[in-house]
Order: C-alpha cells, then sequence, then structure tokens
C-alpha cells in the first residue's frame, strides 16, 4: 500500500508539478524533529499548496489529503548547503582591475549575480544528486573571482529556477584568491589591498554621491560604479557578506578587513582552523560555514608529516564541536564536494563531539537565520516552506537511508541505488604515487582516477598545488592525461601532459611541458 | 568582569621571563658599540636590558633567573634588513609597475618553519620586503621572530614603514620569458623604469593638490564632493613626505646613481640600497646623499648586472662612510648572517666590531630601529644571543636566543622537545584513528 502511494507521488511530481504543488500531503507515523521544537514521536506532518500546514502528535488529516504512512521513520526539515558550487556555469574571469598598464577598468565582479549564471534546464541530474543526499536548498556560489558577487539562495525542487527561488540576493561575497592570468592581483597580499580599497571605495562612493546630491550645482558629479553600489549593503549591515577563508591566519586577516571596513557581522566561509580560532572569536558578531570537507592524509610521506598539518587534521572535525560550545553560530557547507558525501561529513563532526541537535540546526534553521530566511524555511512549522526528508534512521546514524523528499510541497522522485559493478572499473583507475624527474629536482603528485570505460577523470595533488585532471583517456595500455600547475612564486600556470604505459601496479612514460620532455615513473598505491 | 577574564588568562598562560629578572653572567658580552666585555653580566628586566657590565658590577634581585654563561659569549641578535620569510603566497605582486598599496604585513606567516632556524642561527629582527618584480613593490613588515607567538605580536610597534623599490633585470622582467595568456607587464627598459618611478610621484603631488584643495574648501564650507582615498596615492605621498622609508633594490652603480639623483629631484631621500654590489663604485656618492647599502659579502655573478660584485664592497662602501651591512634575502643565508659579517674581517680587514655591526647595529639603523635593536646597551630591547664561541668564528653555534627577555630558541630545550613531539605526534595519529570514518562510510574526507 504504502509503495503504491509512493509511486504514486512519485509519478504525479515528475509529470504536473504545479498541479503537485497545490496538493495535500500527510506523512504519519513518523518521528517528527521540527527543530524549532523538540521531537515528536508519533507525530504528523501535513502539507498544503506548497507549505507546511501542521505540525503535531494530534493533528487531525483532512479527508482531501493524500496520505504517506511513515511509521518508524523519522522526518526532518530539508538539509540547508550553505556553500554549494553546483549548477553555476563559471563565467569566463573578466579583465583584471588593472591590467599592464597600470591603468584601472572601473568595476569589480561584484555585480554579478549567481543567480544569473545557473545551468538550471542542463543541472537536472546535480540537482538530483543534491535532493537525494537530503539536501533541499543551498546557497549557490561561483568559483572564486574575488569579488564572487551576489550569491543566491535556492530550492533543489523540480520546475523552472523561478519558482525555486529562495531569496536571489542572500549575500555578497568575498574569496582571497590570487588570480593567475597576470592581473591584479596575483598574490595574496595583492588580494587583500585590492579588497581593503575596494570596500573603501563603495563607503567613499555613497558618501561622495550624497554630497553631490545635496548640492550638485557648481560640482562635478562623481562616476558612479556599480559594482560598489551592490557591495554597499553588505558594508552597512544590510546583506550578510560571506568571506571565504580556511587557515587560521586567512581566517583573523578577513575579520580585520571586516573590522577595518565597518562590516558589523561577517560571515567566515571554509574555515578548516576554525578549531584553531575559536577561543580568540566574539561569538556575537562573527559567524561561520563549516566547510565538511576536512583535510586529509597526505598520498605519502605521512612519517614526515609536520606537526602543525597533523594538528589540522585531528581537529579539524573537532571544530563545529568547539563552536557550539563557545556559542558561535555555524552552518556547513559543501564547498564544491559532491553532495552525496555532505552528511557524511558532518556525521564525521557528530563522532568528534557535536551533539546531534546542534548538528541538525547547523544543516537547517541556522544557515536559514543566517541569510535572514528564517521565516520561511529552516524548521516544520506552520506557514513555512514545505521541505521535508524523510530518513530510515536519526540523520546522524551512519546506516541512515533517504526515504522521502518534498521541496515546495513537491515529492520528488528519488533516484534507484546505482549498483556497484566493481568489474567495471577502468585499469587505471585508483591512487598513483607518480615522480617526475625535471633537470633540477624531482616532483612527486598524487594522482587519484576514478570512472570506467571512456568516462574517465581525476584529481591530482603534489608539489606543485593541487586540481582536477583533464583529458585523462586510457587507450590500450596507454594511459594520458593533463594537469595544470601554477609556478608558486609567479603564479603562470603550465599545462603538465603525461602520457605512459601501464603495467599492473606501475606506469611510466614522458610528461611534456610546452616544449620539454621529462619521464615520469608511478606506482598504485593499494 | 573583563580585567577578572583578562587576569584568569594571565595565570593560565606560563609566567614568561619577560615579567622576571634575568641575569646572564660570566659571559663574553660583545655589545657591538661599546666594546666587548670580558667576564660580563647583562641584567635583563621587563624585556629590556637593565644593566650590562663587568662581573660584579651588575646584580640581580633574589629569585632572579640565572644564566650561567661561562665559556660563552653574548651578542645583541642579527638584524637582516632583507627577508622574505613568513610570506603567505606570492613576494611580487608583479601585475603592475607600482603596487605600492600592498602590505606585506598583511600575509605574515607565523608557520614558516625557516624562522626557528633562523632563530637558531641567532636572528631576531628582520624587514620582510616585497620582491623585486616590479619598480615599486609592496610595504614591508618589520619583525621579530616571536616563533610560537600570535602574528600580531611580531611587529615591532613605531618602527618606520618601509617600501621596496627595484631597479634594472628584474622589474624590466630580463630573465622571466613571456608567458602564454599573461600580461606582459610595462616596463622592459631601464629608461622605463625611471619613467614610472617619476610619473609615480608627479602624480603624488597631484593627488596631494586635490585632497588640500578640498580641505581648503571643506574648512570654508564651501559644499564639495570629497576626492577618492588612494591607498596607493597615499602610500607615494608617505615617501615623498620621509614617513615611508625607500629599500631599493638594485645593482648597477650608473642605475644607483639614477635613483638617487631622482630622489634628491623630487625632494626625499632613499634609506637603504639594496644588493647594491656595484656600491663600491659610486661610495662617496652614495654617503653624500645619505643613502644606507645593504648588500652580500661574497654572492655575485648570479646575472648580468650581478657580475661586478666583489667581496671588499662592505668595507669600501663603510670606509667612505657609508651606513654598510650585510644581508640574507635568503632563508638559509638567514640563519648564518655571523659568518657573512665575519668576511669582511678577512675582505676589507675591518676590525670585530666594525664587522658585527654589519649584522647589527648598522642595519637596525638602516630601518630606523637602533633605539630598541642591534647592540647590547642599557634600555634597548633584551634580544640577546649566546654563542658556543666568537660570533664572528666558524666555529660559533647558537646556544640560547632571546627576544626581550624571552627565550625561543634553546639548544637543549631544543633537543628535549624532540621526544614530546614524537609522543604528540602519536596521540594524534591514535586520534585521527579513533575519530576515522567507519570503513562502510567513505563520506566527508577530501578526495
Amino acid at each position: 500500500m504504502r509503495k503504491h502511494t509512493l509511486l504514486f507521488a512519485a509519478l504525479l511530481a515528475a509529470s504536473i508539478p504545479a498541479a503537485a504543488q497545490t496538493g495535500v500531503w500527510a506523512y504519519t507515523g513518523g518521528t517528527v524533529h521540527p527543530v524549532s521544537g523538540p521531537p515528536i514521536e508519533n507525530g504528523t506532518v501535513i502539507i498544503r499548496g506548497g507549505l507546511i500546514d501542521a505540525v503535531g502528535a494530534r493533528v487531525a488529516i483532512p479527508p482531501e489529503a493524500t496520505t504517506v504512512d511513515v511509521t518508524g521513520l523519522h522526518v526532518y526539515p530539508g538539509l540547508f548547503d550553505a556553500h554549494a558550487r553546483v549548477l553555476v556555469k563559471e563565467p569566463e574571469k573578466s579583465k583584471g582591475p588593472l591590467d599592464g598598464s597600470g591603468i584601472a577598468p572601473p568595476e569589480t565582479d561584484a555585480s554579478t549575480r549567481v543567480l544569473s549564471m545557473l545551468d538550471w534546464s542542463g543541472g537536472n541530474e546535480a540537482r538530483e544528486s543534491a535532493y537525494a543526499a537530503g539536501i533541499t536548498t543551498a546557497r549557490l556560489s561561483l568559483r572564486s573571482r574575488v569579488f564572487d558577487g551576489a550569491t543566491p539562495v535556492v530550492n533543489f525542487g523540480s520546475g523552472p529556477l523561478e519558482r525555486n527561488v529562495v531569496r536571489d540576493v542572500a549575500a555578497q561575497q568575498i574569496s582571497f584568491e590570487p588570480r593567475n592570468d597576470g592581473a591584479y592581483p596575483v598574490s595574496l597580499m595583492g588580494v587583500m589591498a585590492y579588497v581593503r580599497q575596494t570596500l573603501m571605495d563603495a563607503a567613499w562612493q555613497a558618501e561622495a554621491l550624497r554630497a553631490y546630491d545635496a548640492n550638485p550645482r557648481g560640482q562635478n558629479r562623481p562616476q558612479r560604479r556599480r559594482d560598489l553600489d551592490e557591495l554597499l549593503p553588505a558594508l552597512q549591515g544590510k546583506l550578510p557578506l560571506v568571506l571565504v577563508a580556511d587557515n587560521a591566519q586567512m581566517i583573523d586577516r578577513a575579520l580585520r578587513l571586516a573590522r577595518e571596513n565597518g562590516v558589523a557581522r561577517p560571515i567566515i566561509s571554509g574555515a578548516i582552523d576554525a578549531w584553531q580560532v575559536a577561543p580568540s572569536l566574539d561569538s556575537r558578531n562573527v559567524s561561520m560555514i563549516l566547510s565538511t570537507s576536512y583535510p586529509a592524509a597526505p598520498a605519502e610521506g605521512a612519517a614526515e608529516e609536520p606537526l602543525r598539518l597533523l594538528r589540522r587534521r585531528a581537529n579539524a572535525p573537532a571544530a563545529p564541536a568547539e563552536l557550539a560550545k563557545r556559542k558561535v553560530r555555524f552552518a556547513f557547507g559543501s564547498h564544491g564536494t559532491k553532495p552525496a558525501d555532505f552528511l557524511g561529513g558532518v556525521r564525521r563532526a557528530v563522532r568528534a563531539g557535536l551533539a546531534p541537535e546542534a548538528a541538525l540546526r547547523a544543516l537547517t534553521l541556522a544557515p536559514a537565520e543566517m541569510f535572514g530566511l528564517d521565516r520561511q524555511l529552516g524548521s516544520l512549522e506552520r506557514g513555512k516552506i514545505a521541505n521535508v526528508i524523510v530518513t530510515s534512521l536519526p540523520l546522524f546514524e551512519e546506516n541512515v537511508e533517504l526515504r522521502h523528499v518534498v521541496i515546495d510541497g513537491v515529492p520528488m522522485p528519488l533516484p534507484k541505488k546505482k549498483e556497484e559493478k566493481t568489474d567495471a572499473v577502468s585499469p587505471a583507475a585508483g591512487r598513483w604515487n607518480v615522480s617526475v624527474d625535471t633537470a633540477s629536482r624531482q616532483l612527486t603528485f598524487m594522482i587519484t582516477i576514478e570512472g570506467s570505460g571512456s568516462d574517465l577523470r581525476g584529481s591530482w595533488s603534489g608539489d606543485a598545488g593541487s586540481g582536477e585532471l583533464s583529458s585523462v583517456t586510457l587507450e590500450g595500455e596507454t594511459l594520458s592525461f593533463t594537469l595544470t600547475a601554477a609556478d608558486q612564486t609567479t603564479g603562470d600556470t603550465s599545462d603538465w601532459k603525461f602520457s605512459g604505459t601501464l603495467a599492473g601496479d606501475s606506469i611510466a612514460g614522458t610528461v611534456s611541458i610546452e616544449s620539454a620532455a621529462f619521464r615520469f615513473e608511478g606506482r598504485r598505491q593499494p | 568582569m573583563r580585567a577578572t577574564l583578562a587576569l584568569i588568562i594571565a595565570c593560565a598562560l606560563p609566567v614568561g621571563a619577560a615579567a622576571q629578572e634575568t641575569l646572564i653572567r660570566n659571559a663574553t658580552v660583545v655589545t657591538v658599540t661599546n666594546g666587548t666585555i670580558e667576564n660580563g653580566s647583562v641584567l635583563v628586566r621587563d624585556g629590556r636590558i637593565a644593566a650590562v657590565g663587568p662581573a660584579g658590577s651588575v646584580s640581580a634581585r633574589p629569585g632572579a633567573r640565572v644564566i650561567d654563561a661561562t665559556g660563552m659569549w653574548l651578542s645583541p641578535g642579527i638584524v637582516d634588513t632583507h627577508s622574505h620569510s613568513a610570506v603567505e603566497g606570492s613576494v611580487n605582486e608583479w601585475s603592475v609597475p607600482n603596487s605600492g598599496m600592498v602590505r606585506v604585513g598583511d600575509v605574515l606567516d607565523p608557520n614558516d618553519v625557516s624562522v626557528y632556524r633562523q632563530l637558531a642561527g641567532g636572528t631576531t629582527t628582520v624587514q620582510i620586503l616585497h620582491g623585486s618584480a616590479n619598480p615599486i613593490g609592496g610595504q614591508s613588515a618589520i619583525v621579530k621572530w616571536k616563533w610560537g607567538r600570535p602574528i600580531e605580536e611580531w611587529p615591532i610597534a613605531g618602527a618606520p614603514r618601509g617600501i621596496k623599490f627595484a631597479l634594472g633585470e628584474n622589474p624590466k622582467s630580463a630573465n622571466t620569458p613571456p608567458q602564454a595568456n599573461v600580461v606582459r607587464q610595462y616596463p622592459d627598459t631601464r629608461m622605463g623604469v625611471e619613467q614610472v618611478l617619476e610619473e609615480t610621484f608627479v602624480g603624488a603631488r597631484e593627488y596631494e593638490r586635490r585632497m588640500k584643495e578640498y580641505e581648503r574648501l571643506r574648512k570654508q564650507g564651501t559644499p564639495a564632493v570629497a576626492p577618492r582615498r588612494d591607498l596607493l596615492m597615499e602610500t607615494m605621498l608617505g615617501i615623498l613626505n620621509g614617513d615611508v622609508l625607500v629599500h631599493s633594490h638594485g645593482y648597477r652603480a650608473d642605475e644607483l646613481m639614477m635613483l638617487m639623483n631622482l630622489a634628491e629631484r623630487m625632494g626625499f631621500r632613499i634609506r637603504t640600497l639594496q644588493h647594491v654590489l656595484e656600491g663600491y663604485k659610486v661610495a662617496p656618492e652614495i654617503a653624500a646623499h645619505g643613502a644606507g647599502a645593504s648588500t652580500f659579502i661574497d654572492w655575485w655573478g648570479f646575472k648580468i648586472e650581478a657580475y661586478d660584485g666583489i667581496p671588499f664592497n662592505p668595507a669600501i662602501m663603510h670606509r667612505a662612510g657609508v651606513l654598510a651591512s650585510v644581508n640574507s634575502d635568503s632563508d638559509e643565508l638567514a640563519r648564518h648572517l655571523n659568518v657573512d659579517a665575519a668576511k669582511a674581517v678577512h675582505w676589507g680587514g675591518l676590525n670585530e666590531d666594525e664587522a658585527l655591526a654589519l649584522a647589527t647595529i648598522n642595519p637596525a639603523r638602516q630601518l630606523g630601529i637602533a633605539d630598541r635593536v642591534g647592540s647590547i646597551e642599557t634600555g634597548k630591547d633584551a634580544d640577546l644571543v649566546l654563542w658556543t664561541d666568537h660570533p664572528l668564528s666558524t666555529y660559533a653555534r647558537v646556544e640560547t636566543t632571546m627576544i626581550e627577555g624571552e627565550i625561543y630558541f634553546d639548544r637543549k630545550r631544543d633537543l628535549e622537545q624532540r621526544e614530546a613531539r614524537a609522543a604528540e605526534r602519536k596521540r594524534l595519529l591514535e586520534q585521527i584513528e579513533r575519530m576515522a570514518p567507519p570503513k562502510s562510510d567513505k563520506t566527508g574526507e577530501k578526495r
């Protein structure tokens, strides 16, 4: 019977979403976790017309409702990923604010609206994998452009983008990544100076326009920069400002810049070293979006891993518990990792001491509050957007499975679990420890290759940085892939094209860098 | 309430040596500025040198910590005017010909282990400079190597601001091949370098004029729109007004002259010439201009403009009345600048104090911080180094390095800590193992 209802719901959702949004649903018999209050055993959640209509233990089920029996299951608000990088079409980087001539073109990227850069219709799969991981809502961001522009909060529901927007401008965002195309700023200290001057400019422009408007006669009108207009609300505390910073020093620097420029309540995102800075944080005025992508063990040489990095690796998952203890507001962000890994990351924080209630809050109501959306979503309360998930076990149990997802009142079809076919894994798949002998020194890389057949992809890390691989192919025994490495002093990038012959767990071949070629050798790691 | 909290925090910290008295006795005290005291004592109180003198003339309060330095030499901490250590990210904002708005102080990295190694070589104070990729680089940070302390405690409060200039091959990208997809930077010639400098200061005066005009209107109550504050131009004005000291990279005599002449034309002075390998050719002119010269003793030939370096350079410049020093420009060399100073005894015949001054009081004067560091004198910061031999000896090894009375390197302590570090490593690995996701749960780790 239950299966039947479910199938019907799925069909309905897929075919006539508009009608579904006006439907009435009753989820009965489960343990309801409203977040705004204590759990309700054997509770009922009524959804009507896209909103939550009633939540409680003794709720009358309207006759027109489609009942979904979730006895023995757990009902939560949909999860909120406060820093996601899915669905966005990364734009070409704009020309730098200064080029070789030393002349400043007018604008930064602060006027970018990330919402206008979403590939919504082409992003079905990305949306599906997000909500299939329980994530119904996310704040979407681009890769770093220093001034990353206005970031929106959207639901991952069906139907057109317009219907899924929760807020088009939820926050302005600044990240501190130098550019790599030779335009200012190419260094971290340049980024700091650039951000400092721009924030000052935004405050100055507002003041200059005010002074001009008060007395336009006899004065030249100031030139108006749209990007500064867009930044201003974030400086005035009318719009959240997210500062992306991972390490302890960067968090300090970001907070210092915010303070210098009168940003009252900055949000730090990334914050791998939150455990380190926690004691010095002003809990009233800082909140954090913690990355669930924790530092991993080095690919090799674990015995020589600096103590400092070891401390970081040991303590990063304990940061959320530490922040909770110190009453610092925090949420979680996937920061470009797979949605399927999001909840697992939070689970690690729970294992490291974070109370499950605090973890749940950080996944729901906390981010909603952070972006001023808590009147709309974040908890199971009457009148809020009906984003609901139902799980087989309490959310932070290890083998928890997602049974239902409702977004904007629409039950979403859950993808079938993919069978893991081990025989289809490519012979090139695995972690490869690769060393390159250049004329001057030996460089080592850890290359990870995944996939099957002709669908290969991978990532790399090593002396020259880290990143994704491109053009990964296996033809016969010949494995080829390309990585883009940056020179640490100049920031110049170059493509390293690897091509080698696979023989069991070893590989050897050549790597060409522009006109030069060097030998490389690699071993597959167990 | 706040006071109570501060008290609790203060009590929780280990009692720093800075808060108490320390007496270092029976050392051969090499003061640099006031000769060498056999069997001397130095009293440290509240992080400063409270007294210096022969044994018997200096005594401490009861309960003071006493360091018996019998058989050892005590010198002031080494001062290095040219460091690029402890910088996060690139040391060059090379995208623009003038990056004077950037500040090295914004990106200090307290985790650079080179800092600790330099302490083990007696270096305590450095100027961290922007690189030399463009004619006007960023603002420098003058810091003490307070390894293990929060980074905001490192900069010397009140030290004059500095900025990096660069002449010759580096700013004209002579030795960097063009890169695909990367804009080639102006300038391309030595003429262009001079043009950038000249135009900058003309621009700075124009900026000053606009600001003053606005001030005038504002004072007389005329409505006016304030001009935009430009951090780059403010820094350039700072140079013209003498608030920001110029430390300029350069090798060739002709362009050193160009720079000094240009500065004089613009009404300011170059504080130090950095590298200055051909300084010996124009030493009287450098002395007349009033610039310091901070050089290498025997490092040359690494590019065309560095072919004419000679090891007599520091001594010749010193004898001509130039305030001369040796610097490192290198994490490695910064660990033994005492040896580079010693070479000036061999090449050029400086006496021991003159030679040691090249790595202590002279660089301190060049940076404008000689009231605090660079010699062992009453009232100065207790930045002290205990050596097993005369600091100009190649056999000298650092036993203890102290900054403001606190020990930042101690050879014995280092050896003892190795065990504790190994134990911590073991404990952390166990902790990681304990918290690792179960084998069934592979999520939540960066891949």
